[in-house]
Protein backbone atom coordinates (compact mmCIF):
# COMPACT_ATOMS: atom_id res chain seq x y z
CA UNK A 1 0.00 0.00 0.00
CA UNK A 2 1.21 3.42 -0.84
CA UNK A 3 0.80 6.04 1.80
CA UNK A 4 1.10 9.61 0.73
CA UNK A 5 2.00 12.26 3.25
CA UNK A 6 -1.20 14.18 2.79
CA UNK A 7 -3.31 11.87 0.69
CA UNK A 8 -7.07 11.77 0.26
CA UNK A 9 -7.57 9.16 2.97
CA UNK A 10 -5.77 11.16 5.65
CA UNK A 11 -7.64 14.20 4.50
CA UNK A 12 -10.94 12.33 4.61
CA UNK A 13 -10.16 11.01 8.08
CA UNK A 14 -9.38 14.42 9.45
CA UNK A 15 -12.60 15.77 7.97
CA UNK A 16 -14.49 12.89 9.54
CA UNK A 17 -12.91 13.87 12.87
CA UNK A 18 -14.04 17.46 12.42
CA UNK A 19 -17.51 16.26 11.59
CA UNK A 20 -17.77 14.06 14.68
CA UNK A 21 -16.51 16.87 16.85
CA UNK A 22 -19.17 19.20 15.47
CA UNK A 23 -21.80 16.54 15.89
CA UNK A 24 -20.74 16.16 19.50
CA UNK A 25 -21.42 19.85 20.03
CA UNK A 26 -24.90 19.53 18.54
CA UNK A 27 -25.66 16.45 20.66
CA UNK A 28 -24.29 18.13 23.80
CA UNK A 29 -26.59 21.04 23.03
CA UNK A 30 -29.55 18.63 22.87
CA UNK A 31 -28.58 17.09 26.21
CA UNK A 32 -28.15 20.50 27.86
CA UNK A 33 -31.63 21.47 26.69
CA UNK A 34 -33.37 18.27 27.75
CA UNK A 35 -35.70 20.20 30.05
CA UNK A 36 -36.15 23.36 27.97
CA UNK A 37 -39.77 23.81 26.87
CA UNK A 38 -40.20 24.05 23.10
CA UNK A 39 -36.59 23.05 22.31
CA UNK A 40 -36.28 21.06 19.08
CA UNK A 41 -33.59 18.37 18.94
CA UNK A 42 -31.04 18.72 16.15
CA UNK A 43 -28.46 16.53 14.53
CA UNK A 44 -25.81 16.59 11.82
CA UNK A 45 -25.87 14.20 8.89
CA UNK A 46 -22.76 13.60 6.91
CA UNK A 47 -22.77 9.92 6.12
CA UNK A 48 -23.79 10.13 2.46
CA UNK A 49 -21.32 12.82 1.56
CA UNK A 50 -18.53 10.98 3.39
CA UNK A 51 -19.34 7.62 1.81
CA UNK A 52 -19.34 9.02 -1.70
CA UNK A 53 -16.05 10.77 -1.03
CA UNK A 54 -14.35 7.55 0.06
CA UNK A 55 -15.83 5.65 -2.89
CA UNK A 56 -14.53 8.25 -5.29
CA UNK A 57 -11.27 7.37 -3.58
CA UNK A 58 -9.64 10.25 -5.10
CA UNK A 59 -8.84 13.82 -5.37
CA UNK A 60 -9.48 16.50 -2.84
CA UNK A 61 -12.05 18.03 -5.14
CA UNK A 62 -14.58 15.41 -4.13
CA UNK A 63 -13.84 15.34 -0.41
CA UNK A 64 -16.83 16.65 1.49
CA UNK A 65 -16.60 19.60 3.79
CA UNK A 66 -18.43 20.29 7.00
CA UNK A 67 -20.65 22.84 5.33
CA UNK A 68 -22.09 19.96 3.32
CA UNK A 69 -23.17 18.23 6.50
CA UNK A 70 -26.86 18.66 6.78
CA UNK A 71 -28.33 19.99 9.96
CA UNK A 72 -31.58 18.22 10.63
CA UNK A 73 -34.42 19.11 12.88
CA UNK A 74 -34.92 15.59 14.08
CA UNK A 75 -38.44 14.21 14.31
CA UNK A 76 -38.87 12.64 17.71
CA UNK A 77 -40.72 9.46 18.59
CA UNK A 78 -42.38 11.09 21.53
CA UNK A 79 -43.47 14.66 21.62
CA UNK A 80 -43.84 15.88 25.13
CA UNK A 81 -46.58 18.31 26.10
CA UNK A 82 -43.99 21.09 26.48
CA UNK A 83 -42.99 20.81 22.80
CA UNK A 84 -39.49 19.54 23.58
CA UNK A 85 -38.37 16.81 21.15
CA UNK A 86 -35.23 15.55 22.97
CA UNK A 87 -35.20 11.80 23.67
CA UNK A 88 -32.54 11.62 26.36
CA UNK A 89 -31.86 7.89 25.99
CA UNK A 90 -31.46 8.14 22.21
CA UNK A 91 -29.35 11.25 22.66
CA UNK A 92 -26.97 9.46 25.05
CA UNK A 93 -26.72 6.51 22.66
CA UNK A 94 -25.86 8.85 19.77
CA UNK A 95 -23.33 10.61 21.99
CA UNK A 96 -21.63 7.29 22.82
CA UNK A 97 -21.72 6.14 19.19
CA UNK A 98 -20.34 9.45 17.99
CA UNK A 99 -17.58 9.27 20.57
CA UNK A 100 -16.49 5.79 19.48
CA UNK A 101 -16.58 6.82 15.82
CA UNK A 102 -14.30 9.71 16.66
CA UNK A 103 -11.94 7.45 18.61
CA UNK A 104 -11.92 4.93 15.76
CA UNK A 105 -11.07 7.48 13.08
CA UNK A 106 -8.39 9.07 15.21
CA UNK A 107 -6.90 5.63 15.92
CA UNK A 108 -6.78 4.84 12.17
CA UNK A 109 -5.18 8.19 11.48
CA UNK A 110 -2.66 7.64 14.29
CA UNK A 111 -1.72 4.24 12.87
CA UNK A 112 -1.30 5.62 9.37
CA UNK A 113 1.00 8.28 10.68
CA UNK A 114 2.78 5.67 12.81
CA UNK A 115 3.37 3.57 9.70
CA UNK A 116 4.71 6.59 7.93
CA UNK A 117 7.05 7.31 10.83
CA UNK A 118 8.41 3.75 10.76
CA UNK A 119 8.99 4.06 7.02
CA UNK A 120 10.96 7.26 7.57
CA UNK A 121 12.91 5.94 10.57
CA UNK A 122 13.53 2.61 8.94
CA UNK A 123 12.91 1.04 12.33
CA UNK A 124 11.32 -2.42 12.55
CA UNK B 1 -10.98 21.03 18.56
CA UNK B 2 -13.00 23.76 20.15
CA UNK B 3 -13.18 22.37 23.64
CA UNK B 4 -14.28 25.66 25.11
CA UNK B 5 -17.40 25.74 23.01
CA UNK B 6 -18.45 22.17 23.79
CA UNK B 7 -17.66 22.64 27.44
CA UNK B 8 -19.73 25.80 27.58
CA UNK B 9 -22.79 23.98 26.22
CA UNK B 10 -22.52 21.10 28.67
CA UNK B 11 -21.60 23.42 31.54
CA UNK B 12 -24.74 25.44 30.90
CA UNK B 13 -26.70 22.21 31.32
CA UNK B 14 -24.89 21.45 34.58
CA UNK B 15 -25.51 24.96 35.87
CA UNK B 16 -29.20 24.84 35.00
CA UNK B 17 -29.77 21.45 36.61
CA UNK B 18 -27.86 22.46 39.72
CA UNK B 19 -30.04 25.53 40.11
CA UNK B 20 -33.05 23.28 39.75
CA UNK B 21 -31.69 21.09 42.54
CA UNK B 22 -31.26 24.20 44.69
CA UNK B 23 -34.89 25.14 44.11
CA UNK B 24 -36.09 21.61 44.90
CA UNK B 25 -34.00 21.67 48.10
CA UNK B 26 -35.56 24.99 49.04
CA UNK B 27 -39.06 23.60 48.42
CA UNK B 28 -38.37 20.52 50.51
CA UNK B 29 -36.73 22.47 53.31
CA UNK B 30 -39.73 24.79 53.47
CA UNK B 31 -42.41 22.13 53.05
CA UNK B 32 -43.84 23.12 56.44
CA UNK B 33 -42.91 26.80 56.70
CA UNK B 34 -46.08 28.64 57.54
CA UNK B 35 -44.46 32.06 57.56
CA UNK B 36 -42.54 33.83 54.80
CA UNK B 37 -41.16 37.29 54.09
CA UNK B 38 -44.09 38.24 51.85
CA UNK B 39 -46.65 37.02 54.40
CA UNK B 40 -48.57 33.76 54.38
CA UNK B 41 -47.00 30.35 53.93
CA UNK B 42 -44.00 29.59 51.72
CA UNK B 43 -44.94 29.11 48.08
CA UNK B 44 -43.43 26.39 45.96
CA UNK B 45 -40.88 27.65 43.41
CA UNK B 46 -40.04 26.16 40.05
CA UNK B 47 -37.40 26.92 37.45
CA UNK B 48 -38.18 27.88 33.85
CA UNK B 49 -35.53 26.97 31.26
CA UNK B 50 -34.92 28.71 27.98
CA UNK B 51 -32.49 27.82 25.18
CA UNK B 52 -30.12 30.53 24.05
CA UNK B 53 -27.77 30.69 21.08
CA UNK B 54 -24.15 30.13 22.03
CA UNK B 55 -22.18 33.36 22.30
CA UNK B 56 -19.57 33.58 19.59
CA UNK B 57 -16.20 35.13 19.38
CA UNK B 58 -15.67 37.63 16.58
CA UNK B 59 -13.83 35.11 14.46
CA UNK B 60 -16.57 32.52 14.78
CA UNK B 61 -19.24 35.06 13.86
CA UNK B 62 -17.21 35.94 10.79
CA UNK B 63 -17.22 32.42 9.40
CA UNK B 64 -20.43 31.33 10.93
CA UNK B 65 -21.84 28.23 9.36
CA UNK B 66 -24.93 26.15 9.51
CA UNK B 67 -24.08 24.16 12.63
CA UNK B 68 -22.88 27.16 14.58
CA UNK B 69 -26.27 28.79 14.49
CA UNK B 70 -27.93 25.75 15.90
CA UNK B 71 -25.76 25.38 19.01
CA UNK B 72 -27.86 26.25 21.99
CA UNK B 73 -26.88 26.63 25.62
CA UNK B 74 -29.56 26.41 28.26
CA UNK B 75 -30.35 29.44 30.33
CA UNK B 76 -32.61 30.00 33.30
CA UNK B 77 -35.47 32.26 32.22
CA UNK B 78 -36.61 32.68 35.81
CA UNK B 79 -37.77 31.14 39.03
CA UNK B 80 -41.53 31.33 39.32
CA UNK B 81 -43.79 30.91 42.32
CA UNK B 82 -46.51 28.31 42.17
CA UNK B 83 -49.82 30.13 42.63
CA UNK B 84 -51.69 26.99 43.63
CA UNK B 85 -53.68 27.42 46.87
CA UNK B 86 -51.99 26.41 50.13
CA UNK B 87 -52.77 23.16 51.91
CA UNK B 88 -55.28 23.85 54.69
CA UNK B 89 -54.92 21.79 57.83
CA UNK B 90 -57.16 21.95 60.86
CA UNK B 91 -54.89 22.80 63.79
CA UNK B 92 -56.68 25.23 66.10
CA UNK B 93 -53.78 25.35 68.58
CA UNK B 94 -51.22 26.41 65.96
CA UNK B 95 -50.16 30.07 66.35
CA UNK B 96 -50.76 30.67 62.61
CA UNK B 97 -54.28 29.22 62.63
CA UNK B 98 -56.98 31.46 61.17
CA UNK B 99 -60.34 32.27 62.81
CA UNK B 100 -61.78 28.91 61.75
CA UNK B 101 -58.81 26.98 63.17
CA UNK B 102 -57.17 26.15 59.82
CA UNK B 103 -53.47 26.62 59.17
CA UNK B 104 -52.23 27.42 55.63
CA UNK B 105 -49.30 25.12 54.84
CA UNK B 106 -47.05 25.58 51.77
CA UNK B 107 -48.34 24.16 48.47
CA UNK B 108 -45.33 21.84 48.32
CA UNK B 109 -45.98 18.24 47.34
CA UNK B 110 -43.05 16.25 48.67
CA UNK B 111 -43.59 13.37 46.22
CA UNK B 112 -43.50 15.59 43.14
CA UNK B 113 -40.46 17.39 44.56
CA UNK B 114 -38.66 14.05 44.87
CA UNK B 115 -39.53 13.23 41.28
CA UNK B 116 -38.17 16.62 40.25
CA UNK B 117 -35.04 15.95 42.30
CA UNK B 118 -34.39 12.66 40.53
CA UNK B 119 -35.07 14.11 37.08
CA UNK B 120 -32.65 16.95 37.74
CA UNK B 121 -30.00 14.49 39.00
CA UNK B 122 -30.31 12.34 35.87
CA UNK B 123 -30.20 15.35 33.56
CA UNK B 124 -27.09 16.53 35.42
CA UNK B 125 -25.46 13.13 34.93
CA UNK B 126 -26.32 13.20 31.21
CA UNK B 127 -24.40 16.46 30.87
CA UNK B 128 -21.48 14.98 32.79
CA UNK B 129 -21.47 12.09 30.29
CA UNK B 130 -21.31 14.57 27.42
CA UNK B 131 -18.28 16.21 29.03
CA UNK B 132 -16.68 12.80 29.59
CA UNK B 133 -17.21 11.91 25.92
CA UNK B 134 -15.54 15.18 24.95
CA UNK B 135 -12.55 14.29 27.12
CA UNK B 136 -12.20 10.85 25.54
CA UNK B 137 -12.33 12.42 22.09
CA UNK B 138 -9.74 14.97 23.07
CA UNK B 139 -7.40 12.29 24.37
CA UNK B 140 -7.87 10.31 21.14
CA UNK B 141 -7.00 13.42 19.15
CA UNK B 142 -3.82 13.89 21.19
CA UNK B 143 -2.70 10.36 20.32
CA UNK B 144 -2.66 11.22 16.60
CA UNK B 145 0.93 11.64 15.59
CA UNK B 146 2.18 10.64 19.02
CA UNK B 147 4.47 7.74 19.78
CA UNK B 148 2.67 4.44 19.16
Amino acid sequence: MRIGLFDAVSEGLSRALTFHQKRHEILASNVANVETPGYRARDLEFKDALASAFEAGGDDETAPTISEARLIDRPSGSTRPDGNTVDIDMEMARLAYNRSSYTTYSEILARRLGGLRRAIDGSE
Amino acid sequence: MEFGQTLEISASGLRAQRLRLDVVASNLANANSTRSADGGPYRRRSVVFRSEPLEHTFEQTLNQRLYDRSLRVVDVAGIVKDEAPPRMMYEPTHPDADATGYVAYPNVNVVSEMVDLMTATRAYEANVQAIRAMRVMGEAALRIGGQP
